[in-house]
């Protein structure tokens, strides 16, 4: 029987590996840090939070909300964390993404 | 420091992903860096309204082209009635004097820009707070899509056209370069004359809107 099941998409995949590295601390600011940091360009962080919406969603992330800061205009600070569910998807991403990486001759600098 | 607050604090972006906006331009963030962040929330955010309510935004986009049509075509009544004043003024020896040119288009720019601003503030006016900043950008974006494709033709033709006859069609171009970047504008200053407070006139209520 084939079953239709949901992937987590590259960008989606990215942050919640940027919420695993950043462990309590996790909130728009140092997840869109390490990215940009990671990619190498500007990442949006409305795109950031809309990835975060989507985890959400499917309950492979929470959040808390954090303290008001006058820094922020008195908004407070959401902060994300990775649920158990949101570590399998990870897993079996990289599982499946690890099997189809390894062995191709392109990705060392073969020819294909 | 303010700018970035006002300026947030008219879109109303999600309050956690403001402040963050905030946190990073007190942290060394250009102006250019918050524009550029700010412009694609809403786009995201437009993403999603089309996504989850594509009748709101076409009953408010009706809202404001129907609204921005009747404010014009009401201005231009009285304007046309000034007409007669406004030809005296200009007929001179010279009959391709720059001020036929301009007595023929400053009412039409007048009324147009009066009926787009109109046009923003209402939309503002009647939308959920959570929407307006999307709504008004969409409005925006149609206006000047509109401009684009319809004025189009009157910024070509000074180029195909002999030089002479180009040099006052190259004006109009020129007035038209011009109207096609401040009308579309006028739909977003319209739209930040709304005052952050509960809206008396709820277009959710009035047209079945929402």
């Amino acid at each position: 029987m084939i079953m239709s099941r949901e992937t987590l998409g590259n960008f989606e995949l990215m942050v919640l590996l940027a919420l695993i590295r950043l462990s309590d601390d996790a909130y728009g600011v140092p997840i869109a840090d390490v990215l940009t940091r990671t990619l190498g360009r500007d990442v949006a962080a409305a795109s950031v939070y809309a990835a975060l919406e989507r985890l959400a969603q499917n309950a492979f992330v929470t959040s808390r909300m954090g303290q008001s800061t006058p820094e922020r205009g008195g908004r407070a600070r959401r902060y994300f964390r990775i649920t158990e569910a949101g570590l399998r998807e990870v897993r079996v991403s990289q599982s499946a993404l690890t099997t189809l990486w390894s062995g191709l001759p392109v990705l060392k600098g073969e020819p294909a | 420091m303010l700018a970035t607050r006002w300026l947030l604090s008219r879109v109303r972006l999600d309050d956690p992903l403001a402040g963050d906006l905030e946190e990073q331009v007190g942290r060394g963030k250009s102006t250019l860096w918050l524009l550029r962040q700010v412009l694609f929330a809403l786009l995201v955010r437009t993403g999603g309204l089309f996504r989850d309510r594509p009748l709101t935004v076409v009953r408010f986009m009706s809202l404001g082209w129907g609204a921005a049509l009747v404010l014009q075509f009401l201005t231009i009544l009285l304007a046309r009635s000034a007409e007669p004043a406004l030809y005296r003024w200009a007929l001179l020896p010279d009959h391709l004097s720059v001020r036929i040119w301009w007595s023929a288009h400053t009412y039409l720019v007048v009324s147009g820009t009066c009926g787009l601003g109109f046009a923003g503030w209402l939309v503002a006016r009647t939308a959920a707070v959570e929407d307006r900043a999307v709504l008004v950008l969409g409005l925006f974006a149609s206006v000047l899509v509109w401009q684009l494709t319809g004025n189009f033709y009157w910024t070509a033709l000074p180029a195909i056209l002999p030089l002479h006859q180009g040099a006052w069609l190259a004006l109009d171009g020129w007035s038209t370069v011009v109207i096609l970047l401040f009308m579309p504008l006028s739909v977003v200053c319209g739209g930040l004359l709304v005052r952050d407070r509960t809206p008396s006139i709820r277009g959710d209520r009035l047209f079945g809107l929402r």
